[in-house]
């Protein structure tokens, strides 16, 4: 019995438009290879190069966050849904530094990352 | 041409009040409806799990929560809210580069002034393009609500 993967929206347009899709595996990192062969636009956006998950990708199974179970060696079963959701955030920065690994929106359904070692100085509308 | 955003007077007030509870910290949520007729049907007011007053980070599992609620009313989540505590209401860099989905919209929520202010926009290929905020069939470009 395939394992049930649930796309978000900007991850879609790469499985024809499908928002919840079949596949095999008994671990997320089985069902998220298999999808990437299934669905090739899928290749990267989920697993990283370096083999690990994106960081501003989320993955669930069931309720279940993979980073505090078993990351991609987290097994899964028959009847289990697997979420896949980018991680919503932002603010307005003033104050904040980050290093690196910046995930950049391509707008073509992509989330490719860029690295970056960014500063944010006082932002142009910030009042004493 | 502008975009458009369409929400109730309802959502609109729940989105204010849960930026107001969320100080000092910036507060966020997600905006769900029709993306075909960018109409906002409800809003989940999520935690900021990041628990800042320059960053927010919507709670991952309140997001899959609100997207499988969304779904069981054949709604989708169509967008973003959240609140700067002490800046503009204008994405950040932050905003653009963290942006999750082209499709979306974002509503930034200025808590600056004595008045909050809303304002909502499209964040594609990190270029920023401000929408109109149609609320109760009134359009809010060039007017201060309070």
């Amino acid at each position: 019995m395939p394992i049930e993967v649930r796309l978000p929206t900007v991850l879609r347009s790469h499985a024809g438009g499908r928002s919840t899709v079949q596949v095999d595996g008994s671990t997320i990192r089985e069902v998220l290879e298999e999808l990437a062969t299934s669905y090739p636009g899928l290749k990267g956006q989920v697993i990283a190069e370096n083999g690990a998950l994106h960081r501003f990708v989320n993955v669930y199974v069931n309720d279940d966050d993979v980073r505090y179970l078993d990351n991609l060696d987290t097994k899964v079963s028959p009847g289990d849904v697997v979420s896949i959701l980018p991680a919503v955030a932002g603010g307005c920065g003033v104050g904040t530094r980050e290093k690196s690994l910046t995930k950049c929106n391509m707008g073509n359904g992509s989330l490719s990352l860029a690295g970056e070692y960014l500063l944010h100085q006082r932002s142009h509308s910030e009042r004493i | 041409m502008l975009t458009m955003l369409f929400l109730s007077p309802e959502v609109y007030e729940e989105i204010l009040a849960h930026c107001i509870r969320g100080l000092p910290a910036e507060a966020c949520g997600l905006l769900s409806g029709n993306p075909a007729t960018d109409t906002v049907q409800r809003c989940y007011l999520t935690h900021n799990a990041a628990a800042s007053a320059s960053l927010y980070t919507v709670d991952p599992l309140e997001y899959l929560h609100a997207d499988r609620d969304a779904e069981s009313r054949g709604e989708q989540i169509i967008g973003v809210f959240h609140s700067h505590t002490h800046t503009d209401a204008y994405p950040s860099p932050t905003d653009v580069e963290k942006a999750p989905d082209p499709s979306w919209h974002y509503v930034v929520v200025s808590l600056r002034d004595v008045y909050p202010s809303l304002r909502s926009y499209r964040i594609i290929q990190g270029a920023i393009s401000e929408e109109e905020v149609v609320i109760d069939g009134r359009s809010m470009i060039g007017r201060i609500w309070s």
